[in-house]
């Protein structure tokens, strides 16, 4: 009869334990390292971008807030077309809130430019850009119904250039009908002398 | 209108499981506070029976209804209770009227479309003619909603002698902030640690540097082992064990398969057990009897089991000392 010592029986279990420990260890490690020096560089870029560094990312791999920080880089060098396109190239990795936040970004751009055609007097193209900032304000707010900012300078752009529409105001039937508070744009022509 | 009433009620108590829509409910959220940006939901339950069905793709979708109003999403569910099927529709509604005093808007009705629908309304009303009932379909009513301004307008100064720029009034962009290390920084070490001693735990099992003189210890583990055996007991099983172990602990310790004659040459080898070397040559002849001439008791006479544990305990301390 031959009798096996636990500690030589467990022997082969042992070293199989070991090596399938080590290699899921291995793997752990590995991904937390990616993890921590893909962030380490995702804030390296931020940073660069956030003190005027015009750095080029690469929109399909990049983190939300690199794209973020990027979008604003470009919004501030006045290149609205590049952010935009940036932001739809990333537009489907983006957590709601932070596709949110770079249309609010864009969508102050496309206002303050509509202020400009205003003082320039080129209503239509201030039309054209306070339809756009409307429309982007709006997919924010549908994104991330919670940023006030956003709500609140949807209505400052409201009244940038007037808007009303043309026959789908339900309230021309309502007991409290149209009290054409709203005044005109300042500074048109209008009617006949 | 009365007759129409009166004809319903008796439609309804001649053909009471005939197909009908039972109900339309619509539980409707508070229809005040609200501003722009707001989310209302509205549930609708369509209760019909019989071969009556909503025709659900006549729903209104999602997307911008009026120029202030969005249907942001809708859903709907179906089930079946006691031959009755109810449908549960949730709309989720998102205002941006741009209020600049308090405000009442509708949110528009929207008729609601059914197969096979029955000539009786939920409502009691009966349609006046047969092929408008037909087409007949129930609504869901209007809601009317008051909406507060979100600031006070006086200071919206796009006048021609305004003072302050757009771009003062306008609220400040969102800037990007930096990613959260700390948590990963301390998963990363943490691994990093365990991966280290995982890479000892190896180390160890294989007796790599660190541990190499843990190999070189054949004598120590048969002593060991020999030692482990000594509780089994000293019968035949129990001695035969302890030969074997001491055997291969020879055999590790020379490097290739000992046998009786090689013996001295060993001990020649390796002066530090040159002191055991008449107990060596004991061991390895009742070793030769016990195995290949079967005369066992003799075997374990001349070389008991008292014996093998000590000589392995004295190898052991040997090999100990010179290590």
């Amino acid at each position: 009869m031959y009798i096996e010592r636990p500690f030589s029986m467990l022997s082969d279990q042992r070293r199989m334990l070991l090596w399938l420990l080590t290699s899921v260890v291995a793997i752990w490690f590995g991904y937390a390292a990616d993890v921590f020096f893909g962030a380490e560089r995702a804030n390296d870029n931020i940073r660069q971008l956030g003190s005027r560094h015009d750095i080029s990312i690469d929109a399909r791999r990049a983190t939300p807030q690199e794209i973020l920080a990027r979008i604003n880089e470009s919004i501030r060098r006045d290149h609205i077309d590049d952010a935009q396109s940036i932001l739809s190239t990333a537009t489907e990795r983006l957590p709601p809130n932070v596709r949110g936040a770079a249309l609010y970004n864009i969508a102050n751009a496309s206002t303050l430019l509509a202020g400009e055609a205003v003082r320039r007097g080129d209503l239509d193209a201030a039309a054209a850009l306070i339809n756009l900032a409307k429309s982007e304000y709006r997919l924010s707010l549908k994104l991330d119904p919670e940023n006030w900012n956003a709500r609140y300078n949807i209505d400052v752009a409201m009244r940038v250039v007037r808007d009303l529409p043309l026959g789908d105001n339900p309230d021309t039937t309502s007991p409290n009908a149209p009290k054409k508070l709203w005044t005109d744009l300042p500074g048109i022509p209008k009617g006949l002398p | 209108m009365r007759i129409w009433a009166f004809l319903a009620f008796v439609i309804f108590s001649v053909h009471p499981a005939a197909a009908a829509i039972d109900a339309v409910n619509v539980y409707e959220p508070r229809t005040f506070g609200y501003f722009i940006g707001d989310t209302l939901e509205r549930d609708v339950e369509v209760v019909t029976s019989g071969s009556t069905e909503l025709f659900t793709e006549a729903l209104p979708r999602p997307g911008a209804l009026t120029y202030w109003l969005d249907l942001v999403s809708i859903e709907q569910k179906t089930h079946e209770n006691n031959g009755r099927r109810i449908y549960d529709i949730k709309l989720k509604y998102q205002i941006f009227y741009s209020a600049i005093e308090a405000t009442d808007v509708e949110i528009p009705a929207f008729p609601l479309k059914f197969k096979n629908p029955s000539s009786v309304a939920p409502d009691g009303t009966a349609p006046s003619d047969l092929t408008e009932a037909s087409k007949y379909s129930a609504s869901v009513p209007a809601l009317r909603l008051t909406i507060a301004p979100l600031r006070n307008l006086v200071l919206v100064d796009l006048m021609p002698d305004k003072t302050k720029e757009l771009s003062d009034v306008l609220r400040p962009d969102i800037a990007a902030h930096e990613i959260a290390t700390a948590q990963k920084e301390k998963t990363l070490a943490l691994s990093g640690l365990s991966l280290l001693a995982c890479g000892l735990l190896l180390l160890w099992h294989y007796a790599i540097w660190p541990f190499q003189t843990r190999a070189g210890r054949p004598f120590t583990q048969a002593d060991r082992q020999i030692r482990d055996l000594f509780s089994y007991g000293t019968g035949d099983p129990s001695y035969r064990e302890a030969l074997l172990i001491l055997h291969r602990a020879f055999d590790e310790a020379a490097g290739h398969r000992l046998l009786a004659e090689d013996a001295s040459a060993f001990t020649a080898e390796r002066p530090r057990f040159s002191g055991l070397t008449p107990r060596l040559q004991a061991f390895f002849e009742s070793s030769r009897l016990y195995f290949f001439s079967d005369d066992r008791r003799t075997a374990e006479e001349r070389f008991p089991f008292e014996n093998i544990k000590k000589l392995a305990g004295d190898l052991a301390r040997e090999e100990r000392a010179a290590a």
